[in-house]
């Protein structure tokens, strides 16, 4: 289910970090454990997908801010905050922070896998959303001058006959517009052109 | 008075409110009647009781114990006590003396007495600051001194007054006023310091003590008895020269039993003197000489019993003091313990936290295992045994600090300074970290055994580190640095522990008073860490210091002599 994706557990306590290393191992996830935060921040150079699970105290960077530094860096990975001593403030302030959520320690593991899995599901949704997005972008650009023209008016509702009244061009012409129009954006119907003439941002939804 | 509380006018006006207060000030009134009544019955019949003398048509009471009586209750209810005086001396003439003066002179007579007292005792409670409780030498001095005023003015008018009415010659003047003087004097010495002495300190009169001391009352009488028995049985000149020996069991009881026993000796050496001077009968002249030297031995024994309850009371009061200083004491150092566990909670929290996790996720991965098919059963063994690991590690932190919170008594033990400062450390090291704060801990080789209270000791260590690691975070600081070092030296062979801080050091103004209770230099300390780690380190022999109060090498240091720990061994 998370193939590719990875944990990352990060707490400067040996036991706990091998320990969480150790059974989220054993429930089948690809786990990297590191000391502290200043050690993740500089290997993880490339994106990476997956999980961060982190302590929110720990020397140097601290867990709250490690999801700043993360969204500075714009590394859009998820971080789970873990905390031995956790009080309200703590937790408004890690979920102010951007965190995926906060785990007093001891850890119950159902609610930690939880959290984990929520985040890589969402990640991977939002990587879906992301790659759609890109390619109807890519499909759109493909359009001639005119064939946008076309585009918007069928988007807004016209018919191919008030179309061509108001371009004022032949019925055929409009029906052959939009037939490549409807190819290049890969579109099977109207109502398709139109939801993705909004996701485009051409119309209001 | 009924239909004023229950009359429809009364209600329709203001219902409740005017009757209770009527009923109330009607029962206060009644009470202090019953109490005005009861004065003027004593007065009477004290009056009755002590007038045996006469001199020309003159009743003269050479002792005044009526007198007495009201004068204390002037001293106590002011002006009301002069009434009672007032009427008191008027019902005694006319019921008791049979006198056959005129309306008016006895009138005056009352008038001049009961206002000259009434205005003496006003004068002494309101401008010599005279305590009723006569607790003060300066009380029993006040007190005998307007007493005298009083019965000088009293003298010196009524004797007037009585030539003036033609009554007396001026050949009579002394005769008729010396006993009037004296008996005044005595009536006032001996008997309102008694009453008042009664009237304040009840408990101390309590029939339990009384009885406790009844034996030695008895001997008491007894000797006095005896004593007067001999100045009074052998004639008047005879008596005069024994009078002395009355002087020793009054100051005896005086030195004893303070104000209390003095009064109370007093008053039985005056009622037997009296007595045996009756029975002897003796005359006025001789019987006022007697009164004379009674008003000697009053005066001394008054001021001597005085002294000695002054003396007993401020003893008293240092004791008592002495024992609410001891006890804030031990409820200090308690509160310290509190408010340096209470402090230590999240620290020790994340201390028990972190083994719980490691073992709470290595017990649910070797459950994962052993719930798979062909699950690495050697993976789940070794989990396992690191489980069981972690849990020990949480059981001796849990133990640590309950060692810390049910200390009562110090609790002596060889101690091995090495171990003991490391078990210090995790104490605080999260909370450091926390801070940004790196503890490191330095110690040589030949480190000793001591032998004292492991925990004492590790609180002060660990109270050493707290205000180091607050000094830092005070100053905000980053990456503060605090080092634990400890060293055996020489002449005289010792071990002295070091807490050194890179803060922003100590200030004079601190430095001077650093080790008093209540000194602090923090927002919310009680200021009483240092004075506790010195008296937990005093009680073992050594001390604590300030080493350097230079900022970025703060360090107070703590010895352990080694002689004085190895010879108890």
């Amino acid at each position: 289910m998370t193939a590719g994706a990875t944990i990352f557990v990060i707490d400067d306590q040996a036991s706990v970090r091998h320990a969480l290393g150790e059974m989220l191992g054993v429930f089948g996830f690809t786990v990297e454990t590191y000391a502290s935060a200043d050690g993740f921040l500089r290997t993880i150079e490339q994106p990476r997908s997956g999980c961060i699970v982190a302590d929110v105290r720990m020397p140097g960077i601290d867990g709250i801010e490690l999801v700043r530094e993360l969204a500075r860096r714009k590394i859009a990975l998820p971080v789970v905050l873990i905390s031995g001593h956790a009080d309200v403030p703590m937790a408004v302030a890690a979920i102010k922070s951007g965190a995926e959520d906060f785990i007093e320690k001891p850890i119950d593991d159902v609610q930690l896998v939880a959290a984990i899995s929520r985040a890589l599901a969402r990640t991977f949704e939002q990587l879906d959303l992301r790659r759609s997005q890109e390619a109807l972008a890519m499909n759109f650009a493909r359009l001639t001058p005119r064939q946008v023209e076309i585009f918007d008016l069928v988007a807004h509702g016209f018919t191919s006959h008030a179309i061509a009244a108001k371009l004022n061009i032949g019925v055929r012409t409009v029906e052959s517009y939009r037939a490549e129009i409807m190819e290049k954006m890969q579109s099977g119907s109207v109502t398709m052109l139109v939801r993705q003439a909004i996701r485009l941002g051409r119309v209001a939804p | 008075m009924r239909p004023i509380t229950s009359g429809e006018g009364a209600v329709r006006n203001s219902p409740d409110v005017s009757e209770t207060f009527l009923v109330s000030r009607l029962s206060t009134f009644l009470a202090n009647g019953a109490v005005a009544v009861t004065f003027l019955a004593t007065y009477v019949a004290l009056e009755w009781a002590s007038s045996f003398h006469e001199y020309k048509g003159l009743l003269i009471t050479p002792w005044n114990p009526g007198l007495g009586v009201l004068f204390a209750l002037i001293v106590l209810a002011g002006v009301a006590g002069g009434f009672v005086l007032f009427a008191g001396i008027i019902v005694a003439e006319i019921f008791v003396l049979q006198s056959q003066r005129e309306w008016l002179v006895i009138i005056t007579i009352a008038t001049i007495t009961a206002s000259s007292y009434t205005l003496a005792a006003a004068a002494a409670r309101r401008y010599l600051r005279l305590g009723a409780g006569l607790t003060h030498l300066h009380d029993v001095l006040v007190l005998l001194g307007v007493g005298l005023l009083g019965a000088v003015t009293v003298a010196v008018v009524l004797t007037a007054l009585l030539i003036a009415a033609g009554q007396i010659g001026t050949a009579d003047i002394l005769p008729a006023s010396v006993p009037l003087l004296v008996g005044d004097m005595i009536g006032i010495a001996v008997i309102s310091p008694l009453l008042l002495r009664f009237a304040f300190r009840r408990r101390e009169f309590a029939l339990e003590r009384l009885l406790a001391v009844a034996p030695q009352a008895v001997l008491y009488v007894a000797v006095v008895g005896a004593a007067l028995w001999a100045i009074i049985g052998g004639g008047s000149e005879y008596g005069f020269r024994l009078f002395y020996l009355l002087f020793l069991p009054v100051v005896v009881a005086a030195v004893r039993y303070g104000l209390d026993g003095a009064c109370l000796g007093l008053a039985v050496t005056q009622l037997g003197l009296v007595g045996l001077l009756h029975l002897y009968s003796y005359d006025a002249r001789a019987f006022t000489e007697f009164q004379a030297l009674m008003l000697v031995l009053t005066a001394t024994g008054l001021i001597v019993g005085v002294v000695v309850s002054e003396r007993q009371n401020s003893d008293r009061l240092v004791r008592e003091a002495e024992a609410r200083l001891k006890e804030k004491e031990a409820e200090a150092a308690q509160a310290a313990r509190i408010n340096l566990v209470s402090g230590m909670a999240s620290a020790l929290a994340h201390e028990i936290n972190q083994p719980m996790t490691a073992a709470r996720a290595l017990a649910r991965s070797a459950q994962h295992i052993l719930r798979s098919p062909h699950g690495d059963l050697a993976r789940a063994d070794s989990n396992l045994t690191t489980v069981i690991a972690e849990i020990d590690h949480a059981s001796g932190v849990i133990r640590h600090v309950r060692d810390f919170l049910r200390r009562g008594r110090p609790h002596v033990s060889t101690i091995e300074i090495r171990s003991m400062l490391e078990e210090v450390l995790p104490l605080i090291r999260a909370e450091a970290a926390g801070k940004q704060i790196e503890i490191d801990l330095e110690m040589s080789d030949d480190l000793p055994l001591v032998h004292g209270d492991r925990v004492q000791l590790q609180q002060v260590v660990l109270n050493l580190i707290r205000n180091a690691i607050e000094s830092i975070v005070g100053a905000r600081q980053i990456d503060g640095r605090i080092r634990v070092a400890a060293r055996r030296l020489e002449a005289p062979q010792r071990i002295e522990i070091g807490v050194s801080d890179s803060g922003p050091g100590v200030n004079d103004e601190v430095a001077e008073r650093l080790f008093h209770p209540l000194t602090t230099s923090k927002h919310e300390g009680l200021g009483l860490g240092l004075s506790i780690c010195a008296s937990i380190v005093e009680s073992h022999g050594g001390r604590v210091w300030l080493q350097n109060r230079q900022a970025g090498a703060t360090e107070f240091r703590f010895s352990l002599p080694l002689e004085k720990s190895q010879a108890t061994r």
